[in-house]
């Protein structure tokens, strides 16, 4: 049987995202992940620290050894790979269910079903 | 340079609301990371909106690891034991609970009270006011007499220090003392005398026992005939 999966929250994943690039510290973090929403997701300082905890807690993610003492930086660890493979995957097969039922040429046309 | 908590020295104090353990671990991140945005704002009315953002995500996420740390990491050091025992008391009080919220709300919607309805009658009233808190108290009483006994190394080693050991044993506690109020307030109602005592003259004085389950705990007299609504 196939387990369920719980979808990671939307600034959790992104944060994934955002080290799957390299490892960062927080303020790139920050940055990536306003970059890659185009703006949209603006984390605070508490909020990534929250959601940092939370990622490390579940071993998605660890820290790096760096030589900038102020700064830590954080990488996916091969757990975080599988996790957001794993979400992409679940992304990846919506678009396709959602191009074979035509829904993109539904949203274009004005949502007439 | 200046140190962070010298250049911010406000803000790294508000951060130190954050649970001990939270801001050992991402206080000076954090810090690190507001000196990084300020930094790279570009003007001053950018610095102004990163203040403005912290605001509100700060007191936001304070709240949130605060609760986390109370509830969370606390409960995960609560022996299985406590916690089942505090969700049992917390049974066992419940139809208090519901009474009482019932006959508010027979109050609030129809004007009148459950007085004299079957949940205030004696043989009802006695299980939820009195039995059932009762058990609830010795329930509490014995997991928390196991606790102390049986209290893992890292906690307390004092006698007292264990039977106070809220931060891991509040759910006993917590649930223990609501049962003694209810049996504190009780010792003190109208209808203590019936309900208390009963036990004691159900056995010698069998008409007692009689006198009190037609008796009306609110007025102090025999119960009335109930009219139909």
């Amino acid at each position: 049987m196939k387990r369920t999966m719980n979808l990671l929250p939307q600034i959790s994943f992104s944060i994934l995202m955002a080290l799957s690039l390299k490892p960062r510290h927080g303020y790139e973090i920050m940055q990536q992940v306003e970059d890659d929403s185009m703006g949209k997701i603006k984390l605070g300082p508490g909020s990534l620290y929250t959601a940092i905890k939370q990622l490390k807690e579940e071993v998605y993610i660890e820290e790096v050894p760096d030589n900038d003492v102020r700064r830590r930086y954080y990488r996916l660890t091969k757990k975080g790979w599988d996790r957001l493979n794993a979400e992409l995957e679940y992304f990846d097969k919506t678009v396709k269910i959602a191009k074979q039922r035509k829904v993109f040429d539904a949203i274009l046309g004005g949502y007439s079903a | 340079m200046p140190s962070l908590d010298n250049r911010f020295p406000i803000y790294s104090k508000v951060i130190k609301l954050f649970p001990p353990k939270y801001y050992k671990e991402y206080g000076r991140q954090i810090l690190q990371t507001t000196a990084d945005m300020l930094d790279n704002a570009p003007s001053s009315g950018a610095k102004l909106v990163i203040w403005t953002k912290l605001a509100i995500d700060l007191p936001i996420n304070i709240t949130k690891q605060q609760l986390q740390y109370s509830g969370g990491i606390y409960m995960k050091e609560t022996p299985t034991y406590v916690k089942i025992s505090g969700i049992l008391t917390g049974i066992l009080l419940l139809p208090f609970f519901v009474a009482l919220i019932a006959n508010g709300l027979d109050k609030v919607i129809n004007n009148h009270t459950l007085y004299n309805s079957w949940v205030w009658r004696y043989d009802f009233l006695r299980v939820w006011v009195l039995i059932l808190p009762i058990i609830a108290v010795i329930v509490a009483l014995v997991s928390l007499a196991v606790y102390v006994a049986r209290s893992p190394e890292n906690r307390p080693k004092q006698l007292l220090g264990r039977v106070f050991d809220i931060k891991h044993n509040w759910p006993i506690v917590a649930t223990g003392l609501v049962a003694l109020g209810i049996l504190f307030i009780l010792r003190y109602h109208d209808s203590a005398k019936c309900l208390i005592q009963i036990p004691r003259h159900f056995l010698s004085h069998n008409n007692q026992s009689q006198v009190c389950k037609n008796y009306n705990f609110i007025t102090n007299g025999p119960i009335p005939t109930v009219p139909t609504h």
